[in-house]
This record gives C-alpha cells, sequence and structure tokens, in this order.
C-alpha cells in the first residue's frame, strides 16, 4: 500500500497555480519535496492535510479517501508545519494534556521521552520557545499519537546545523518500522539528499521530477564540455545546460554521454538547480 | 472538546482578568444603584467580547492551521468558542441576578418582575451579539468580519427599537423583551450551526 497517493491535485491562485501534481510515497519511505521559495510545497501540503480545499484531484492516505475520510485519517498522520502553532500560553506539560485529549492513541510515555531527548524545559510557556525548540515541540507531539505517516512542512528551515542533524536522525528512526513513512518538503535539499529515499521537485507550481533518488543518481551525469560537443546530445537527454562562450556544463542521461566529456556524479541540489533554470526558460 | 475549552478557559485567565474586573464592577453598581439596568447589561456585553477575543488569538498565534490538523479540529475550535461564551455570560448573568437579589433583600426592594426583565435582557445581549457577530469572525476572520458583525447587530437593534416605539406599551413591551430573550437562545444555536457550517467548508 502507498502512504500516500496525489493525483492530479490543482489549486489556483491569482498569480499561482498548482498544475496537476500527482505523486506518491510508498509505505516505509522517505519522500522529499523539493522547491524554490514559492514553488507550493506548502500549499500541497496544506491541500494533503485537509486546512486548504483543492480545486481538483484526488488524494489517498494509508490507503482512505483524503476528502472523505481525512478526519479519520488524521489520527494516524503527526503535522508539524512549518510555522508550530500550538497554543502559546501553555507549557509542554500542558500541550500534552491537550493533545491526549485530542488523540485516541497518544502515547504518554512516549511523549515525555521525546521531551527528554530534545533537552525540553516542561514548565516554560511555547511563547517563549526560539524556532528550534518551537519544531522540536511539534516534532514531540506529531510523534506522541502512534503516527504513520509524518508530513513535515520545512521542518529543519532556519534551524542550526547541530538541531537539523538531530532531526534527521529523528526521522531515520522513525522509518525503521516498515509502515511509516515521511514526507517532508524543503528547499535545503542536502538535508534531503541525506534522508530521503524518493524525491520529488516542484518548480513554480510543476512537478519537474518524481524519481527514486538513488536512480536519479544512477541515470544522471554531470558533463562539461564544449558546446558543439553539447549540440551533438538529443534535447530529450539533456535535464538543463548552462551555456557560456568558453563551455557548456550540463546534467544529461548517462546513456547519452559521449566519448570525451568531462564527467562526474550529480548531486540532487545541482539536479534541482539546473532542472529549475530549464524551466524557467 | 473538553481540552479546546480548558485552553479557551487558560487564556482568558491569562489575558481578560481585567475585562472580568471590569465587568464586575459594572454589575455591582447596577446592584448598588438598582433600577439602573444599563449597568449590568454592559457588564455582561464586555463578557461577549471575550468570544472574538479568542478566536483571534487562535488567528494570531496561527493555532487554527494546527487545530485544523488534528481529528474534528474545526468542529472543536468552533464548538469551544461558542461554549466559552456560554460559559463566562453565564457566570456574569448569575453574579448580576445574585446582587440583583442580595441588594433587593437588603434594600427590601425590587420585584421579581424586574428580575425577570433584566434576566431577558442579559440575555439577549450575552446570546444575540455573539450568535450575530461569530459567523461573520469564523467566515472572514475577527478583522475583517468585525465591521459587518457590527452592521447587523446595529440593524437588529435598530429594528428592535422601532418595534419598541410603534408598541410602546407596557406589558407588551415586557413580553416582546421575554420573546427577544427566547429568540436569542435559538438564534444562538443557529448561530452555532451555520459557524460549523463555514467552519467546515473554509479553506485557509
Amino acid at each position: 500500500m502507498n502512504a500516500l497517493e496525489i493525483k492530479n491535485v490543482s489549486k489556483i491562485y491569482e498569480g499561482f497555480k498548482l498544475d496537476n501534481v500527482s505523486l506518491s510515497l510508498p509505505e516505509g519511505c522517505i519522500l522529499g519535496l523539493i522547491g524554490e521559495n514559492g514553488a507550493g510545497k506548502s500549499t500541497l501540503i496544506r491541500i494533503i492535510m485537509g486546512i486548504t480545499k483543492s480545486d481538483g484531484g484526488e488524494i489517498k492516505i494509508l490507503g482512505r479517501d483524503g476528502k472523505r475520510e481525512i478526519e479519520l485519517v488524521k489520527e494516524d498522520i503527526g503535522f508539524v508545519p512549518d510555522n508550530v502553532g500550538l497554543p502559546g500560553f501553555m507549557n509542554m506539560k500542558q500541550i500534552g494534556s491537550f493533545m491526549a485529549g485530542n488523540y485516541k492513541n497518544w502515547d504518554g510515555e512516549k511523549y515525555e521521552q521525546l521531551l527528554e531527548k530534545f533537552d525540553m524545559n516542561h514548565d516554560r510557556k511555547f511563547k517563549d520557545f526560539s524556532k528550534g525548540m518551537r519544531m522540536k515541540a511539534g516534532l514531540a507531539v506529531a510523534m506522541s499519537h502512534g503516527a504513520k505517516l509524518l508530513i513535515l512542512d520545512e521542518a529543519t528551515s532556519g534551524l542550526d546545523p547541530v538541531i537539523r542533524d538531530e532531526i534527521l536522525d529523528i526521522f531515520l528512526e522513525f522509518t525503521r518500522e516498515p509502515d511509516h513513512s515521511v514526507l517532508i518538503s524543503s528547499h535545503i535539499v542536502s538535508d534531503l539528499e541525506k534522508l530521503c529515499d524518493y524525491i520529488a521537485f516542484l518548480h513554480k507550481g510543476k512537478i519537474m521530477l518524481f524519481e527514486e533518488k538513488d536512480a536519479l543518481k544512477e541515470e544522471y551525469a554531470l558533463v562539461k564540455c564544449g558546446i558543439e560537443e553539447l549540440d551533438g546530445v538529443s534535447e530529450g537527454d539533456i535535464i538543463g545546460k548552462k551555456v557560456n562562450p568558453y563551455g557548456a556544463e550540463a546534467i544529461i542521461k548517462r546513456s547519452a554521454v559521449k566519448k570525451g566529456m568531462n564527467i562526474s556524479n550529480v548531486d540532487i541540489e545541482q539536479l534541482f538547480i539546473f532542472m529549475a533554470k530549464e524551466g524557467e526558460k | 472538546m473538553k481540552e479546546f475549552i480548558k485552553k479557551d478557559m487558560l487564556y482568558i485567565k491569562a489575558y481578560h482578568k481585567f475585562n472580568l474586573l471590569i465587568s464586575l464592577v459594572f454589575i455591582l453598581s447596577a446592584a448598588a444603584s438598582m433600577g439602573n439596568n444599563f449597568f449590568a447589561i454592559y457588564g455582561v456585553l464586555f463578557l461577549t467580547m471575550i468570544s472574538a477575543s479568542l478566536i483571534s488569538y487562535d488567528e494570531t498565534e496561527q493555532f487554527i492551521f494546527y487545530a485544523v490538523s488534528i481529528p474534528n479540529g474545526r468542529e472543536k475550535l468552533v464548538s469551544s468558542k461558542y461554549i466559552s461564551n456560554l460559559i463566562v455570560c453565564a457566570c456574569g448573568i448569575f453574579t448580576a441576578l445574585l446582587f440583583f437579589l442580595a441588594m433587593g433583600w437588603i434594600k427590601a426592594e425590587g420585584e421579581i418582575e424586574n428580575m425577570c426583565m433584566l434576566l431577558s435582557a442579559l440575555c439577549v445581549v450575552s446570546m444575540g451579539i455573539p450568535a450575530i457577530m461569530m459567523p461573520f469572525n469564523f467566515a472572514l476572520g475577527v478583522k475583517k468580519g468585525r465591521l459587518p458583525g457590527m452592521l447587523a447587530i446595529g440593524a437588529i437593534f435598530g429594528a428592535v427599537t422601532c418595534l419598541g416605539i410603534l408598541f410602546d406599551n407596557g406589558s407588551v413591551a415586557d413580553y416582546a423583551l421575554l420573546l427577544i430573550a427566547l429568540g436569542s437562545l435559538v438564534l444562538y444555536g443557529v448561530s452555532w450551526c451555520i459557524s460549523l457550517k463555514i467552519y467546515k467548508k473554509k479553506s485557509f
């Protein structure tokens, strides 16, 4: 079963359109949703969570209809938005009680363990937390009610490298259970590269690419060559290119690499940059 | 639901101690002056503003986005505001009646009929006004919903005043106030249902 299936989801705003987005997240995997600021990542996540209503398309979450059965399915989703809006005047103890009354499978012991792991003060009010602590608080809540799917919107943005690394380890630990899955959106590609099994590129409301991370690295290569050499490569094999008077740099399919081309492995960040720039043209 | 109401009570305790105190002072003044129901009504009116503030805090803290991701969060968010308003206003009305009864007993004056009229007026204020305001607040947000809500209240009170002038007969006016109070109760229930429907469909 796929943890998440999105088919032709669209949303129109003035000046922006989420255009027929289709994705799927297999159970037990981590899907990284990469996109620049304003690409539509948060909009897509809000649509999945039922916060924003879509203008079309279908969503299935853990095998259930994402529109008609969303209230039932929320029990199994741990959601951490980009701005964790827990009640500011409550401390972590009170937040724990609040959540215990709202989730059937609330695990108080797990919550305490996570708070201890995150070194969080039980008595301090949420409004007095820093951004990193708010994110940790959001995570502690999201992972304490038996969630099978974690949906995280820019969970690592604005955090220092130490905390980011801690949080990424927590996600990896979460997916050790075979039925646990994670959808995480970010514009910090390096975080997602470490973590994800699947990568989706979202650019200006459109999915440019959706593929298994390792397959992407095997399929594509970064080449540096002369302009004439690159002209010899079929357009369909070129993901993106940068051309200047001295030569060309391009990401192409490995199968299209010609003799004499300077070839190196591509990382996800480069892939995304080239695709986004090609998308601009 | 219980947890959402507890949260609202916590916010009232944290941010509205002054409002509660002012209301108490108005109610006490009304009771002390006997016959001056205006201060009692104004005291309870002060309490009805709290529900709009609670919605505003949820918006400012972005709690609404979090709440709608909780199972049945939309329904709980709306219903907790209606219930919190009922709790706060019920306390205000109970306090007003208690003080009026006490002062009436001390001064050996005051009639049951006056108490019934006071109770009716307090019901109209505590339920009628939030019943009109809250659907606007939930639909448009507190900032944008304030103006249309106020206009609607103005229109309704204007109509009631005109009716009062037209039917300026003591006993008819008394019965009319009782009917309006009962109507406010019904309006509150209808408003609750409307707000639930609005919030269920709302896209953030």
